[in-house]
């Protein structure tokens, strides 16, 4: 068995302190950054999403922090940034349960003020590219409340997927 | 004695010397003429044993001034066939004083008409083979009387006749006219002038002949000649041949000028030609435009090899059909070559009828010849008129003989929503019999069909096509069609109507088609297994609904696997029904499923559905409770709701993509009753389950 003397357990122990500090600091600016968009002050939380994003690129809350940061330029309608930052989530993130909610942002922002009838499309093939049983209703609904404290619906019905964004109607979509 | 003119006396005696000597020429010649004519049989003897080839004289006579006349000579190259040379009348000019002497001296021959006749022989033309001969005979025997090739002589033709006699049928009708010509040989100098014009008479066997308003193929033009006798060979410095106002300079050598089949090799200065200056093409086309051609001679003279390589500067041809319509080529561009027996066109454009096309074209032999053709229209053509289509090529390998032989492919790219389609049509061994006025027969012996878009490959291969074609003004008709594939029979007849708009009729039915290697082909869907299918198609592209059918399946067996997991049944991979059967329709923009049925002992349904991009249709499924008992969660359901009848009904609405349906549920009387009985969590729980099974059997499909 091997033998551990006092100075190796010194040395684990300040190892396992650092890294316990650091997982902590992450969690603090996350916490911190919630807090922020919790009261409305957005800016202030994008400034430090993506500062957050740059310092822990490994965290687990890098899908809505990102998500995140799209949203924002939606929100202040800078399309071309939230274009460029959509197309990237969905190609670095595809798997991720928030993905579907990026595309319909990207859906949202090509279809109504872009006009990218190419890639809308694309978007379309991909929303509708899965099947879907409804038993016992008459709709299958997803909800999802992002960092900025936006609440999404997606409502998938058997014709048609329709979208409401804090209640309100913010897409309709047919194939 | 002083003789001055001026004496009356002495002036008479003069004058009347004078008619003493005209009276003795004239004495001399008509003596020497009759005795020339009762010694005729003698001069053709002397002639014949002197030239080694039989002559016959009819008339001679002989002339102070004009020497010999000759009127009529045959010379015979055998006894067994027609003299190849005749000349109608001819005046040999012989040197004066010579003959006081008892010398004939040739100075010129002047002939007025003559035909030759050209044979070819084991041994070269039947011309050239008696000239060598008479050539090497003269000069075996040092006779004193220059040849033409031996001194000097002038020859004038009026007119000669050069008539080919050949064996195949494309020359059997072609001649040269020789017009003024002029052959002067002086020492070692030779001259040739005239004017030539071609003539060839196209057969109707020709397959090319059907094209002209005028069969007779006719070219003047100007040929000089300048040369040296060098030994054996007559080295031609100089070729000229005029053609209209153009003119093609050459070159070249005659080797062994007096063998019996001497060697040529000609080349001539590549120039530019206007096609308006080429007879043929201009009549029977309409031909503008100019060719930049060059030409080789080369060969043995009874086996001369041609050779034309050129390229085509904006060429433009009209060709009128008899119906008043014309098919006009415009803008004619690329590279020829042709030889006797073979015809090449490469790197062509061209626009015909405004349809602008890139060609290449190889023929070989004139008789039944090879072909090999590739006919493509460019994708800039597609695009401006904004078709889908980046390719449409038809490629042709094959034989005209009395029907047309080979084999026909056609490949499209259609290019739709982004992605490529490919699509390939290949016809082996097709036999068009087009000669025939009344029913031109059909037939193909295999026909495979392909469409691949790059993740699917879907096809069709069908055998043995018979049809008669009727090719009437505007219309094209397929009738008494038949072919053969999957082990049942096509038949059917397609029109092609050209009168207005065109319009494609098609009306197919096939019988008794094999489901499994069909759907294995056809790629359409893996759930059909076995069968016999019956279907029936009308395509007409002028209805909205260009396409309608009926397919009809028996005795089949369908692999319902993907509904066994959704109901959590044991697989069914091998259903038996009795019947399966569907109505369609295809437009522009929708595909309309109906009357869709299915009857197995265990599993019905019958279905509707619309597709245009998306889908939209109803699913009534009946199911035998025995089989739903062996699911599990469905026997736990048919406990609970209690229901007890041989079959439970389920209705679904399809909406979604007809690549992921979206499946919905519909009322009735066996949901109704989970609804009441079950739980809420137990609902959420199926659903959530059903979810998965999807989520498996998706990843499943992509996976494959």
């Amino acid at each position: 068995m091997m033998k551990i003397n006092k100075t190796g357990y010194l040395v684990l122990f300040l190892v396992l302190l650092n890294l316990s500090c650091a997982t902590s600091a992450g969690q603090n600016r996350y916490k911190e950054i919630v807090r922020d968009a919790s009261a409305g002050n957005i800016d202030f939380a994008f400034v430090k999403l993506n500062s957050y994003l740059k310092e822990f690129p490994e965290s687990i809350h890098v899908a809505e922090a990102r998500f995140a940061v799209c949203e924002y330029y939606f929100q202040i309608k800078d399309y071309r940034s939230a274009i460029y930052k959509l197309r990237e989530y969905i190609i670095d993130l595809p798997e991720e349960k928030t993905t579907i909610f990026a595309q319909l942002l990207l859906y949202k922002i090509l279809s109504e003020y872009k006009k990218e009838p190419a890639l809308t499309e694309k978007i379309k093939e991909s929303l509708f590219s899965k099947s879907v049983f409804l038993v016992f209703s008459d709709v299958k609904v997803k909800y999802y409340k992002s960092l900025l404290n936006n609440i999404y619906r997606i409502l998938n019905y058997v014709d048609k997927i329709e979208v409401f964004r804090n209640n309100e109607p913010f897409l309709k979509i047919t194939p | 004695m002083n003789l001055s003119l001026k004496s009356r006396h002495k002036r008479i005696v003069f004058a009347l010397l004078a008619i003493l000597i005209v009276l003795y020429l004239y004495l001399f010649q008509r003596g020497f003429s009759q005795y020339l004519y009762q010694s005729k049989a003698k001069i053709t003897d002397y002639l014949s044993s002197s030239f080694g080839y039989r002559v016959i004289l009819n008339k001679i006579s002989f002339s102070i001034f004009k020497g010999f006349r000759v009127k009529e000579i045959l010379i015979f190259y055998d006894n067994k066939e027609t003299p190849p040379i005749f000349i109608k009348d001819a005046h040999i000019t012989v040197k004066t004083l010579p003959l006081f002497l008892g010398q004939i001296i040739v100075d010129e021959v002047k002939i007025d008409k003559a035909l030759f006749l050209v044979v070819k022989k084991k041994e070269g033309y039947n011309l050239q083979i008696m000239l060598s001969s008479i050539f090497k005979k003269f000069a075996d025997k040092d006779i004193k009387t220059p040849t033409i090739f031996t001194n000097r002589i002038k020859v004038f033709i009026g007119s000669a006749k050069i008539i080919y006699l050949g064996n195949a049928y494309l020359e059997k009708n072609m001649y040269i006219l020789l017009k003024n010509a002029r052959i002067e040989q002086k020492f070692d100098k030779f001259k040739f002038n005239s004017d030539i014009e071609l003539n060839h008479y196209l057969s109707g066997e020709s397959y090319f002949s059907r094209f002209f308003k005028n069969r007779m193929i006719h070219q003047a033009m100007k040929c000089t000649v300048q040369g040296d006798i060098k030994g054996e060979n007559l080295d031609m410095g100089l070729i000229v041949l005029k053609i209209g106002g153009e003119q093609i300079l050459g070159m070249g050598v005659n080797k062994g000028f007096a063998e019996k089949n001497p060697y040529l090799n000609i080349i001539f200065i590549p120039s530019t030609i206007s096609l308006d200056n080429i007879n043929f093409l201009k009549e029977n086309f309409n031909a503008r435009g100019n060719i930049f051609i060059a030409l080789k001679l080369n060969g043995p003279m009874d086996n001369i090899k041609p050779v034309v390589s050129g390229l085509l500067e904006d060429c433009n041809f009209r060709y009128d059909l008899t119906n008043n319509e014309a098919v006009n080529i415009k803008n004619l561009n690329g590279n020829i070559e042709c030889g006797f027996d073979f015809f090449k066109f490469e790197n062509g454009n061209l626009i015909i009828n405004g349809m602008p096309l890139n060609i290449k074209l190889q023929t070989s032999k004139t008789y039944e010849p090879n072909i090999s053709l590739n006919l493509s229209v460019p994708p800039e053509f597609f695009s401006a008129q904004n078709v889908s289509l980046r390719k449409f090529e038809v490629i042709f390998n094959g034989k005209i003989k009395k029907a047309l032989l080979g084999n026909l492919e056609f490949n499209v790219l259609y290019v739709r929503k982004g992605r490529n389609l490919d699509m390939r049509a290949f016809c082996k061994n097709l036999e068009f019999n087009y000669k025939n006025p009344e029913e031109k027969n059909l037939k193909v012996e295999s026909i495979e069909l392909i469409k691949n878009n790059r993740t699917k490959i879907q096809k069709l291969n069908l055998s043995n096509l018979k049809a008669k074609v009727n090719l009437r003004k505007k219309l094209i008709e397929l009738k008494e069609l038949q072919f053969s594939g999957y082990n049942g029979i096509f038949a059917g007849e397609i029109n092609l109507d050209m009168a207005d708009k065109v319009t494609m009729t098609v009306a197919l039915k096939a019988q008794a088609l094999d489901v499994k290697t069909l759907m294995q082909d056809v790629n359409i869907s893996d759930k059909l297994s076995s069968g016999t299918m019956n279907l029936k198609i009308m395509f007409n592209n002028r209805l909205t609904e260009f396409l309608k059918g009926r397919c009809f399946i028996k005795e089949g067996v369908a692999n319902l696997d993907a509904f066994a997991a959704i109901v959590k049944l044991p697989p069914l991979t091998l259903t038996r029904f009795n019947i399966m059967h569907a109505y369609f329709s295809i437009s522009r923009n929708m595909i309309k499923v109906r009357a869709v049925k299915l009857d197995s002992p265990d599993i019905r349904f019958n279905a509707y559905w619309d597709m245009n991009g998306k889908i939209y249709g109803i699913l009534n499924l009946k199911v035998a409770s025995e089989l739903l008992n062996q699911s599990l969660p469905f026997k736990k359901l048919l406990r609970l709701t209690k229901i007890q009848k041989p079959n439970i009904d389920f209705a679904f609405l399809l909406g979604g993509v007809p690549e992921a349906v979206r499946v919905m549920w519909l009322k009735g009387e066996f949901k109704e009753k989970i609804i009441q009985d079950l739980p809420a969590w137990v609902s959420r729980s199926i659903e959530d389950n059903l979810e998965k099974t999807i989520d498996e059997l998706s990843k499943d499909k992509n996976n494959e």
